[in-house]
């Protein structure tokens, strides 16, 4: 065996993350459904609505947000379901590889698979809801991010629990959603002003604590993933 | 002066049913926690909400009591 | 085995069975007479508020189940880190013990918060920044519970919780944040909140009672509900060994 043949974390966390994308790629059923599921989300919200008591403008950025979450829950569930199958995880925690790895490499393919999602959705809301983005389609996108890797962070630690237990479809939105709220509220806020059309620099305001939720949970899930597979 | 003592009396009455029910709620786990202890075939309970359906396979010595 | 509750569960003789049915615990019977003596003390010889009407005697059960009910958390949170740091599995059942009373509190809060809101406000519910944030903790609360009652295996369910338990300290802070900036860039309608007049001394020592009457009741049902964890995992182990 090469001497220091243990790689960095983020190299490590890289190929994890790769190794799990590629997976998902192979089948891409979770994909699909997740985004099927987002799709008809939008489809029901727009029945659901009354377009003479509000406009188009002031529903997409909640309905957007709320579909974020959910589609995000059912990413987030496969994420380490995808380990169950023959105990997959053993192999995992058997190779020479710094457990904060194994989270940043699993919250990195979660970044991407509920990123993907997003990508299709926002556009979808453009258009059956009749609201143009204007030129504000990067600032959203980045409002997004932000958003999704909180989410994600969280999630992905949620899932990493969840899993463990008899009722992990349940637990997984019952712990996340409280802790989705400080990420929701700000992305939908400085998604409206966006929306509407405001100066970038009011939505900014928002930003600053979807910034200071992610830096705190981040590290916070970082530093609690190796007690949730302690063996 | 409002006529909205009714508000009042609903909270205290609410206030001392609940921690009242809660308390009597401790006692009675605790005696079928003893309970158990004298009848061991009754099965185990669990901390946290409720009681979920136990798996299939018990765990040993389960049963071999004196 | 002796619980705090009832003297002495093992009961071999008859004596010892009515001193099990009817020993009481001190802190438990101190509890019972001083909420009594509170509620004495505020339906009969407290003065009534003149603009706010006899409904505002709920003032003296509702923040102080709001401070145990936080207060409660608090220990969780502590518990929590204690044991990740330490592993002792006290420092677990202190947590879980800590929730469920927690919980219970929390839960009069908001009960008690609504009926305090419709006669004083004039709604029974308003998203203002406490009420808010009682409703977060509350569901922190359940989901911790609910979590507890999916793991079987005793070590995992003491490391997970502890998880919860921190985590959701951490995100009992952005809740204000976030509660507090949509507040202000959402002025929501002013309904009538009284302002708070420096209460006059009756009030303020019926309040001061009723503060010090619900700490010790907290303390007692958590003692109890300590004894049953300890309890519970000594069966638990009996039955796995």
């Amino acid at each position: 065996m090469a001497p220091d043949a243990r790689p960095g974390t983020l190299a490590a966390a890289l190929l994890i993350a790769r190794k799990d994308l590629a997976i998902e790629f192979r089948t891409r059923t979770a994909f699909f459904s997740a985004v099927v599921f987002a799709l008809l989300a939008i489809v029901i919200f727009f029945f659901a609505w009354d377009p003479t008591a509000v406009t188009g403008m002031d529903l997409a950025p909640g309905v957007l947000w709320v579909i974020f979450t959910f589609a995000g829950l059912l990413g987030l569930n496969r994420s380490f379901s995808l380990e169950l199958a023959d105990r997959a995880i053993d192999a995992l925690l058997g190779a020479p590889v710094p457990r904060e790895a194994i989270y940043l490499g699993k919250a990195l393919a979660n970044v991407v698979f509920v990123g993907a999602v997003e990508a299709i959705s926002i556009p979808a809301v453009a258009l059956f809801y009749n609201t143009p983005f204007g030129g504000r389609w990067l600032a959203i996108a980045g409002v997004a991010l932000l958003a999704t890797i909180g989410l994600v962070a969280v999630g992905t630690l949620f899932s990493a629990m969840a899993v463990n237990t008899r009722l992990a479809e349940l637990l997984l939105p019952m712990l996340s959603l409280p802790f989705f709220v400080p990420i929701v509220m700000p992305a939908a806020q400085a998604t409206a002003r966006l929306l509407s059309g405001r100066p970038v620099l009011e939505a900014a305001n928002w930003l600053k604590i979807l910034l200071a939720f992610d830096l705190v949970f981040v590290a916070a899930c970082m530093m609690a993933f190796p007690f949730t597979i302690e063996e | 002066m409002p006529h909205n003592a009714g508000y009042y009396h609903a909270a205290y009455i609410i206030v001392a049913v609940v921690y009242g029910a809660y308390a009597l709620s401790v006692w009675l786990r605790l005696r079928g926690v003893a309970a158990h202890h004298h009848h061991p075939a009754l099965g185990n309970g669990q901390s946290g909400i409720g009681n979920l359906p136990r798996p299939t396979t018990p765990p040993l010595g389960m049963g071999n009591r004196e | 085995m002796t619980t705090q509750l009832t003297s002495d569960v093992h009961a071999p003789t008859a004596a010892g069975a009515r001193r099990a049915r009817s020993g009481i615990s001190w802190w438990f019977v101190v509890a019972v007479l001083a909420v009594a003596a509170t509620y004495i003390r505020a339906i009969y010889f407290t003065p009534l508020e003149a603009i706010q009407g006899p409904a505002q005697k709920i003032y003296y059960v509702h923040p102080t189940s709001a401070w145990v009910a936080f207060m409660a958390f608090g220990i969780v949170a502590l518990a929590s880190i204690g044991y990740l740091w330490l592993k002792d599995l006290k420092l677990d059942r202190v947590a879980e013990s800590a929730a469920e009373v927690g919980v219970v509190f929390t839960s009069v809060t908001l009960v008690t918060g609504s009926l305090w809101g419709k006669p004083i406000w004039g709604t029974w519910w308003t998203w203002d920044a406490r009420l808010t944030l009682t409703l977060f903790l509350w569901f922190i609360y359940v989901g911790y519970l609910v979590l507890r009652g999916a793991i079987e295996d005793r070590e995992m369910r003491a490391r997970y919780s502890a998880v919860l338990g921190i985590l959701g300290a951490l995100l009992i802070p952005f809740i204000h944040l976030s509660v507090y900036l949509f507040r202000t860039l959402h002025p929501m309608p002013i309904i009538g909140k009284p302002s708070r007049p420096s209460l006059p001394n009756e009030m303020l020592e019926t309040f001061a009672l009723a503060f010090v009457s619900f700490t010790i009741l907290f303390i007692a049902l958590f003692r109890a509900r300590y004894h049953l964890a300890i309890a519970r995992d000594e069966l638990d182990a009996e039955d796995r060994g």
